[in-house]
């Protein structure tokens, strides 16, 4: 795999070109493929380019329903733009490319075909630095995905009080739920971000790290939120925290570039990763040897 | 149906002023624009407030000079306009315009020579000389052989012009040519340096504005310029002194408003266009009184007849019968007086006529004044008229006047000179 | 080993970076002293007026504060020193501003009652005693047009810095061009375009035309200011948008526009600050019109800026000082619209933090 551009640096949306990219031969390793059940997520042979900059090469991995999927690796191997390629939110860099496929519920989401607007709905997503919309009160900020997607519910408050006890926000706003969210601390505004992320009952959720800015208390919270929302959603988890990994992930997925395009060097079963990889470099890294 | 009623309001507002000569009687609410020359301002900021407090109009004046107040005039965004130049060969003009002479004002030739008592006195030549160049010191011979009994200082005059096109240059220059023809080669210009024969004297300074001109004056010793005369009465504090000028009956007049005034009372009928009714200052003036720098501001109206015109003749008619009389003394301007009054009562009297039907209707057993149907015609001077259809409906009276003789219609064909205009005149009961 | 508490009503809060009344008295009193030196140099010097004064003071102010803080170093002297130097730049830039200020409100005060703001020069000359008429109908006509104007303008601007900004479609550049080449289009440019389109085609000027061309001037300001702001919006914020599942056009309204609202009301304040006192357009176009009305599309409108002129023009003492109360009106009003502009933009700042 050559880690040049096909594009030659023009500017196209990834959905644009990624059926005519989807040939570029996919080397399926299985080591690279999670285990195989109800997927509702999988990539084949993912490709992520700035400009002529090759971040991702060829990464495909399943990502069972209703399961927790940790994505680790050292800074900079590519795990967040991976992120980004499954919820199209890659296209929005200029002189970004991708190639390969990402297919929800067998669904191809860069078919030409396919509305990104309605995908992202489906997929949603918490970044990894805190992003409130500083515009809008704290509830207006929980609520503001049903708006922007015209969203009808029937008992606002209590979807609102729902999704802020989830996120673990719910005790310290409660009493000022119209304040603006510019007055929250930053590991209150990540929580928001997370009970933003929960108002429109996505089928995937994906989190970017999204305890770094948090204390242990509420690490821990969002950490049993996502562990209680496993059961109805799909969660795909960044984190460099390799013990919370080990206690949300069902599953794991090791990143590494060395150098070159992030790739994946292994993915399993989060006790196999942790306790007996194959590849002698993840051992190394989630013992802290390295990275 | 409050248009209308506002029409019928103006109709009779119409035919009260013919029959009164002026005055108005019901309140109506026109809004009026007005645009054009800035000598005129002065008295138009003086006389609008008081007429749209008589009247219930409002009228509204925004200067911006004559060339502009013609321009605006003719793009029909002015309701009316006031000028000193006449509409040039370019200009097209709506046909029924007309001219309607309105103020008077002296042209001063100030100066400011702290050495220098007693009044200075110039004839024509001598301020060509000056403003040419020509003469360049106030000792000069030729000042010298006007001004026998007081004395002259040696210093340097420098000359004061207006930087901007204007009026005031105009007249002056206009004032030149005719007088001082030998001297003042070039045509009038409103840019005073494009006129002045030589070019700008050595050491002479152009300044902006009537006040530009006066100011620059005060503070420069030796200095004289052209300037209309109530700015040289603002700076009479400072030593700026008015020129009396020697008119063509050989008399040397101080500006004011009388001698202004006696310039214009009686103007030959050669300066007078009838078609028009443009009046060409009369520099030559061999009233002995008169100053003979005297600038006319002239009121341009339309003659078709509409509420808003009717509007216009008010105000017009209010500025020469009430308001110029009261105002221009202090404000140094001369009101029109004797013929020239007359005569610009006349052109008032033509606006807002044309096609107006209160003036071709009679009541059965009473006659409609010659005038009346004059102005409905759009003509001036003495007519003659005929009844070519309907002789049984109407008949001539006296010559001059149409008799109703019983309810209907007729033809008149009114003539002046060559000119036959056929009026439908209207016979009630 | 004992844990030693204060008393919580013995900690008082303070603030040990701020100087003391002490220290800011003395320096206060050191820069009195030198400028009453420099005066004093000035009066036995060829040297003349407050140009003098300065000339003298400031190089002296310097002086004083190197050989003051020369005692703590070289450190705090380049520091004092800075300090001098901007104070006095302060001050002269101040200085043309104040003398304006100083001389409109000497000229002008003399204007101002209550029926100078609450009547017109209908029925009253301008040269009429003070205290009769007023200019009531210039301050509404000023008003109605500045409001049309920014009725037209604040929109188009907003938009054209939104698809600049958002959109970034084809066009971004040459709309760009066209928003800067409109902002080199002199004023009176703007008012002949507005008088040889719309006042000759109705034959008539009108406020609605004044306004126009107030608009004209005005757009480039609104769009240039809302472009600078709107590029202020972290691309964060637009990315939470869309994970979201909002479309472009729901992300730009409800998050994006919401959340540089305050920046948008200053670029529409600025805007109408730099047309308030436009004189040039609206001659030829609203031109004046004596008694007060509302109306923007019944004939000519008067303006702060052309009953201004046409008091300058008549040159009685009256109209004059009149002339100068009406721009003393014109000037608080512009000032009150920069501080509103001023305020709305520090709110923005406290509520962002
Ligand atoms: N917008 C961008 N433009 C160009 N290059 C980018 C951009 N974003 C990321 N990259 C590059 O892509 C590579 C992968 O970046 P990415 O952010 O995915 O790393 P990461 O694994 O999430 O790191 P971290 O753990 O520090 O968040 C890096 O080499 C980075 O420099
Ligand atoms: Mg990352």
């Amino acid at each position: 795999m050559s880690s040049e551009s096909p594009l030659e640096g023009t500017a196209v949306t990834a959905s644009g070109v990624g059926s005519a990219m989807r040939e570029v031969e996919t080397g399926r390793d299985s080591r690279n493929l999670l285990p195989s059940g109800a997927s509702g997520l999988e990539t084949i042979g993912a490709h992520a380019w700035f400009g002529k900059h090759l971040a991702i090469e060829d990464v495909s991995l399943r990502f069972p329903k209703s399961s927790v999927t940790g994505l680790i690796g050292p800074s900079g191997c590519g795990k967040s733009t991976f992120l980004r390629l499954l919820n199209r939110m890659h296209e929005f860099i200029p002189g970004s490319a991708f190639a390969g496929q990402v297919l929800l519920d067998g669904r191809d989401i860069y078919a030409p075909e396919v509305n990104a607007t309605e995908i992202r709905l489906k997929v949603g997503m918490v970044f990894q630095k805190p992003n409130p919309f500083p515009s809008m009160s704290i509830a207006d900020n929980v609520l503001a995905g049903l708006r922007l997607a015209r969203i009808k519910v029937s008992d606002k408050n209590m979807l609102l009080e729902d999704c802020l006890v989830r996120a673990g926000l719910w005790k310290e706003v409660k009493d000022r739920l119209k304040a603006s969210a510019g007055s929250l601390s930053g590991g209150q505004q990540q929580r928001l971000c997370i009970a933003r992320a929960l108002a429109v009952k996505p089928e995937v959720l994906l989190m970017d790290e999204p305890c770094s800015a948090l204390d242990p208390g509420s690490t821990l919270r969002v950490e049993e939120t996502i562990v209680q929302l496993s059961e109805s959603m799909t969660i795909i988890i960044v984190t460099h925290n390799m013990q919370q990994a080990a206690r949300v992930s069902d599953y794991c997925a090791f990143f590494l570039s060395e150098g070159g395009p992030g790739r994946v060097v292994e993915a399993g079963l989060t006790s196999t990763i942790f306790t007996n990889p194959v590849d002698s470099r993840t051992a190394d890294y989630v013992q802290g040897r390295f990275g | 149906m409050r248009l209308s009623q506002k029409s019928v309001a103006a109709l009779f507002a119409a035919v009260t002023i013919a029959g009164t000569g002026g005055t108005i009687v019901s309140a109506k609410d026109q809004n009026l624009t007005g645009a054009g020359s800035t000598f005129i301002k002065n008295l138009f900021d003086a006389c609008i407030p008081e007429y749209n407090d008589v009247s219930g109009d409002t009228v509204s004046y925004g200067g911006g000079g004559s060339g502009a107040g013609r321009t605006a005039f003719i793009n029909g965004t002015a309701d009316f306009a006031a000028t000193e130049a006449v509409f040039g060969s370019a200009e097209k003009p709506p046909a029924d315009f007309t001219y309607v002479p309105l103020i008077a004002g002296p042209v001063a030739i100030a100066y400011k020579n702290s050495n220098l008592t007693g009044t200075l006195q110039l004839s024509p030549v001598t301020i060509a000389k000056i403003f040419a160049g020509q003469i360049n010191t106030w000792n000069h011979p030729e000042i010298a052989a006007e001004n026998p009994s007081i004395t002259l200082p040696s210093n340097n005059i420098v000359v004061v012009y207006r930087a901007d096109s204007s009026g005031t240059s105009t007249v002056f220059a206009q004032y030149l040519t005719a007088t001082a023809a030998s001297v003042w080669t070039k045509a009038p210009s409103g840019t005073f340096a494009n006129a002045m024969p030589a070019g700008a004297p050595p050491g002479s300074i152009a300044a902006p504005g009537s006040d530009g001109v006066a100011n620059k004056v005060a503070s420069t010793e030796g200095s004289i310029t052209y300037v209309e005369l109530s700015f040289q009465k603002e700076n009479l504090g400072d030593g700026v002194k008015a020129a009396s000028v020697k008119n063509a009956a050989g008399a040397y007049v101080a500006p004011s408003p009388i001698s202004a005034a006696a310039a214009v009372a009686a103007l030959p009928a050669g300066n007078v266009d009838q078609n028009t009714g443009w009046i060409r200052p009369d520099f030559a003036t061999a009233v002995p009184n008169a100053y003979p720098i005297t600038a006319l501001a002239m009121g341009i109206a339309r003659k078709t007849y509409s509420a808003k015109n009717d509007s216009v003749r008010d105000f017009f008619n209010y500025i020469l019968n009430t308001c110029a009389k009261a105002q221009a003394p202090t404000l140094g301007y001369a009101a029109l007086t004797g013929n020239t009054l007359k005569f610009a009562q006349g052109r008032a009297a033509g606006i807002s006529q044309l096609g107006n039907p209160a003036l071709t209707t009679v009541k059965r057993n009473q006659t409609l004044p010659g005038a009346s149907l004059l102005n409905a015609a759009g003509l001036s001077g003495v007519p003659t008229l005929r009844v070519t259809k309907g002789g049984n409906v109407c008949r001539v009276v006296n010559k001059t006047n149409i008799g109703g003789t019983r309810a209907g219609t007729c033809d008149v064909r009114v003539t002046v000179g060559t000119t036959n205009v056929t009026l439908k005149v209207t016979v009630t009961k | 080993m004992t844990a030693v508490t204060t008393q919580p009503s013995a900690v008082r809060p303070l603030q040990p970076w701020k100087l003391t009344t002490a220290q800011r008295f003395s320096r206060f009193a050191t820069v009195i002293a030198v400028v009453a030196v420099a005066a004093l140099l000035v009066l036995v010097s060829p040297l003349a007026g407050l140009a003098g004064i300065a000339l003298v003071a400031i190089p002296l102010q310097v002086a004083v504060s190197v050989a003051r803080s020369g005692r703590h170093g070289s450190v705090a002297a380049r520091n004092d020193v800075a300090t001098s130097l901007i104070g006095s730049a302060f001050l002269i830039l101040m200085a043309p501003w104040l003398s304006i200020l100083y001389t409109v409100v000497r000229r002008g005060y003399e204007a101002i009652s209550w029926n100078f703001l609450t009547d017109d020069m209908r029925v009253t000359a301008p040269d009429a005693e003070l205290g009769t008429g007023g200019i009531a109908h210039a301050i509404v006509g000023t008003g109605v047009m500045v409001l049309v104007a920014t009725a037209v303008s604040v929109p188009l601007g907003i938009l054209s810095g939104v698809y600049i900004t958002e959109i970034r479609g084809r066009f971004t550049k040459l709309v760009r061009f066209i928003v800067q080449a409109m902002s080199g289009v002199p004023s009176i440019v703007a008012g002949l375009f507005i008088y040889s389109t719309l006042v000759i085609y109705n034959k008539s000027y009108s406020g609605f035309a004044g306004a126009l061309a107030l608009a004209v001037l005005m757009i480039p300001t609104v769009a240039r200011t809302a472009e600078e702001v709107l590029k202020l919006v972290p691309e964060e914020l637009r990315f939470a948008g869309y994970a979201l599942g909002s479309t472009q056009a729901s992300n730009v309204f409800r998050i994006v526009l919401p959340t540089v609202r305050s920046g948008l009301v200053t670029s529409a304040i600025l805007g109408v600050a730099r047309v308030a006192g436009e004189t040039a357009p609206l001659l030829m176009t609203a031109q004046i019109f004596l008694a007060t009305k509302g109306n923007p599309f019944d004939g000519p409108l008067a303006s702060l800026p052309i009953v201004t002129f046409s008091f300058f023009q008549n040159g009685a003492d009256n109209a004059v000082t009149r002339a100068w109360g009406t721009s003393m009106v014109l000037l608080v009003l512009i000032s009150l619209l920069f501080a509103l502009a001023r305020a709305v933009s520090a709110d923005r700042r406290r509520s962002r933090r």
